[in-house]
Formats: C-alpha cells, sequence, structure tokens
C-alpha cells in the first residue's frame, strides 16, 4: 500500500493537471478542480482509465479496475477535483476502497 | 525494412471529425474532393455535399463507411505523395477495403461497390430483428465471457486491448449485458452508433452472397504486405484476400492481438489514416516501443 504524505496530493493533482492538458489539448492554466471533465474538457472513460493504470505504475498499486469501476458507480465523478479526491482513495486503500461505503 | 518501419492503419468508421486536421495539410483537400466526386457518380451521389465541418453523414451507416475509405485512400496517397511509404497495410475491420486500395489489391471504384454490396447483403440478412454492437471499458475477458453464459447469441467481435471490448448481438440481449457489466464494475458501458452486428454469426449468410460479389471482381495480388486482423497473419495470394474479405463480415477479429504481431514483427511507426483518432487512442493501451499518430503529424 503506497504510503500518503502530505505532498501526495500535490504529486496527484500535478499529474491530473498536466494529463488533461495534454489530453485535451487545452492550457493548463484553464483547469481548476472546478472543471467538469465532460462537459469542459470532452473527456471520456478511456482518459480515466489510461490516469488509473498511471497511478498503478507510479506507486505500484495492486488494484483491480472493475473494483474501481464499482466504487465509480456509487460515487461518480465529475469534476476534476473529485478526480483527484478518488485518485487519493485509490492510492490510499487500493482494492479495500469498496469498505469505505 | 527502414529503421522506421510504418503500418498504415485503415479505420472502418467515422464518429465525429473533431479531431481530423487533415485540412490543414497541403493537397488533402483536393485529394478528398476528387475521390468524393468519383464516389458520387458511382455509388450515391449525396456524397458530394459531404463536408467535415457539418459532421454529414454520421448517422448514416453506409454513408460513414464511404467516407472513411475516402479518407483513408486520400491520406495514404498524400503520406505517399511525400516520400511516406508503407511497411505494412492493416484494415481495422471494415477498414479492409482501403487497405486493400492502397496495396492495390483492388481497384478504389471496386472497393466502393465492395463496401456497397456488403452492405447490401448485411442490410437483407438483418432486416427482421434488431441487432447493434455494444462497447465494454474496464472488464477482462473472463469477466465478460461470465456474463455472457446468461446470453449466449451475444459474442465477443473485438478486442481493442486487455480492458477493451466489443460486443455483437441483439439490441435487447446487448442492453442486458451491458447493465451487467456497469454493476460488475465497467467504466464504459454503451451502444454503439450501428444497427449491424459485425463480426458475428448472424452476418454468415450475407457473407455468402457477398461472395458471389467478391468473385466476380478483379483481385490482383498485394504490392504491400498487408497483416489479417482475424488471423494475425499476412495474407499473399488472391485466395487469400478473397476468403479474408467474405470472412471480415462475420468473424471476430483482434484488434489487439494484431498491433501486438505488427509489434513483433518490428513495426515501430503506426500511421492512423482516417479522420479521428480512435486507434491511437486504444493505442495508449497497448505497450511496446511505438509511435501512432495521424497524417498531420507524420508530416
Amino acid at each position: 500500500m503506497a504510503q500518503i504524505t502530505e505532498h501526495t496530493r500535490d504529486e496527484v493533482q500535478k499529474i491530473v493537471y498536466e494529463f488533461f492538458a495534454d489530453e485535451c489539448e487545452v492550457d493548463i492554466s484553464e483547469i481548476s478542480d472546478q472543471t467538469n471533465i465532460i462537459k469542459d474538457l470532452d473527456g471520456d472513460s478511456l482518459m480515466f482509465l489510461e490516469l488509473i493504470e498511471i497511478f498503478k505504475k507510479k506507486y505500484n498499486l495492486e488494484i483491480e479496475l472493475k473494483t474501481i469501476g464499482k466504487y465509480a458507480v456509487k460515487h461518480p465523478v465529475e469534476t476534476i477535483g473529485q478526480l483527484i479526491d478518488m485518485q487519493m482513495l485509490i492510492i490510499e486503500h487500493e482494492n479495500h476502497i469498496m469498505d469505505l461505503d | 525494412m527502414s529503421a522506421s518501419s510504418s503500418v498504415f492503419v485503415f479505420p472502418a468508421f467515422v464518429r465525429d471529425y473533431r479531431d481530423d486536421k487533415s485540412f490543414n495539410v497541403k493537397g488533402f483537400a483536393d485529394h478528398l474532393q476528387l475521390k468524393l466526386a468519383l464516389a458520387s457518380d458511382l455509388v450515391d451521389p449525396d456524397l458530394s455535399f459531404f463536408h467535415p465541418e457539418n459532421q454529414t453523414f454520421l448517422d448514416h451507416e453506409l454513408r460513414t463507411q464511404y467516407i472513411a475509405f475516402i479518407y483513408g485512400c486520400s491520406i495514404s496517397e498524400i503520406l505517399q505523395e511525400q516520400g511516406i511509404f508503407p511497411d505494412l497495410l492493416c484494415g481495422y475491420s471494415m477498414g479492409i477495403y482501403a487497405a486493400l486500395v492502397q496495396g492495390e489489391a483492388v481497384s478504389f471504384e471496386n472497393g466502393l461497390l465492395l463496401i456497397r454490396h456488403a452492405f447490401q447483403e448485411i442490410s437483407y440478412t438483418t432486416m427482421t430483428g434488431r441487432f447493434g454492437m455494444a462497447g465494454i471499458i474496464g472488464l477482462t475477458e473472463p469477466d465478460i465471457k461470465k456474463i455472457l453464459k446468461e446470453f449466449p447469441e451475444v459474442e465477443i467481435s473485438n478486442q481493442n486491448s486487455a480492458y477493451s471490448f466489443v460486443l455483437s448481438g441483439h439490441q435487447c440481449d446487448l442492453e442486458k449485458t451491458l447493465a451487467i457489466a456497469r454493476t460488475e464494475g465497467a467504466f464504459h458501458a454503451r451502444m454503439l452508433n450501428v444497427t449491424i452486428p459485425y463480426h458475428s454469426h448472424f452476418l454468415k449468410s450475407a457473407a455468402l452472397q457477398f461472395a458471389k460479389f467478391v468473385y466476380s471482381i478483379d483481385v490482383q495480388s498485394l504490392k504491400i504486405p498487408m497483416i489479417s486482423v482475424l488471423t494475425q497473419e499476412l495474407l499473399h495470394s488472391q485466395e487469400d484476400i478473397k476468403t479474408e474479405l467474405v470472412e471480415n463480415l462475420y468473424k471476430h477479429f483482434n484488434w489487439h492481438a494484431t498491433q501486438q504481431r505488427m509489434l513483433r514483427m518490428g513495426m515501430n511507426r503506426f500511421i492512423e489514416c482516417g479522420p479521428g483518432k480512435s486507434l491511437k487512442k486504444n493505442s495508449k493501451f497497448i505497450e511496446g516501443d511505438y509511435q501512432f499518430i495521424s497524417l498531420e503529424e507524420a508530416l
């Protein structure tokens, strides 16, 4: 399980912002925690999947995609800020994320 | 083979033109207009009204195939005019027709007629039911096969990557399958905007009728190697090509395995010869040391 430090959220936020700026071809200054991923950035589920793969590798996470999918059905994500919060929970709890409910 | 071994990949359909930057490339518009004029004379006069800014024909299954075909042929020609030649050709699903034209196995005109005949035969076969295709992202193949035990008429018609699958079948069965897939943790489980169950057993009788047309036209040996998305083998003879054309309608294909096979063959540059980026986006989930680019990025 990954060690969460005070810098982890900043690190996750930086990765998420840079990822969407690159994927959606927008300036990073246009992205905030309130940005709607679908309406404002035209994001899609493949991007979400790609981002999870990035975090799995970076933090050496042991988590099944379908576990995240089940959690996401119960806790839908619309904004960049919500996505960062979910990534933090995934990093912290991995496959035990469903136990939070 | 050159240091950079290139594959020209031809997509099947057009979903939207928002990612299309082909018109930024000098000469592309002229190539496209010339081919649209030929196609409107031969198969469908309405094709002359096409313009990407209007998102034309996106709800017309046959015309979107024509447009993908015409884009593919135009992009391939521009690339070759600029000195970029393919070491290998690959048609994703119904992208087979543009790939065969670029390999000089069939003429541009016969490519259009192949699309029309295949679509006509398929339409006759499927007119008595409501069919479709669906995409599931986020589950594994065993997860999906477990769901499909309840729906034996639904088939996995293509695997795009380890976690991305396309299904074909009756619309009602697909909708029930998708509902279960969502509860099982699929990130994405949606119907595709097609009413034909491509690459499934439902099209076998259509394929046998289509074979009569395939065997009536002039098919030459390929001048550029082409890989089968059905078997991941190289196509060699005229008979190989004709068989592939017929079986491509009703047999499953595997894009994931095909791209992996091309990587093992030493291919390291994939150029998507179409208006979208769907194959480029999918390639992010297939590991390897390669680039997957568009026409504009290639030049």
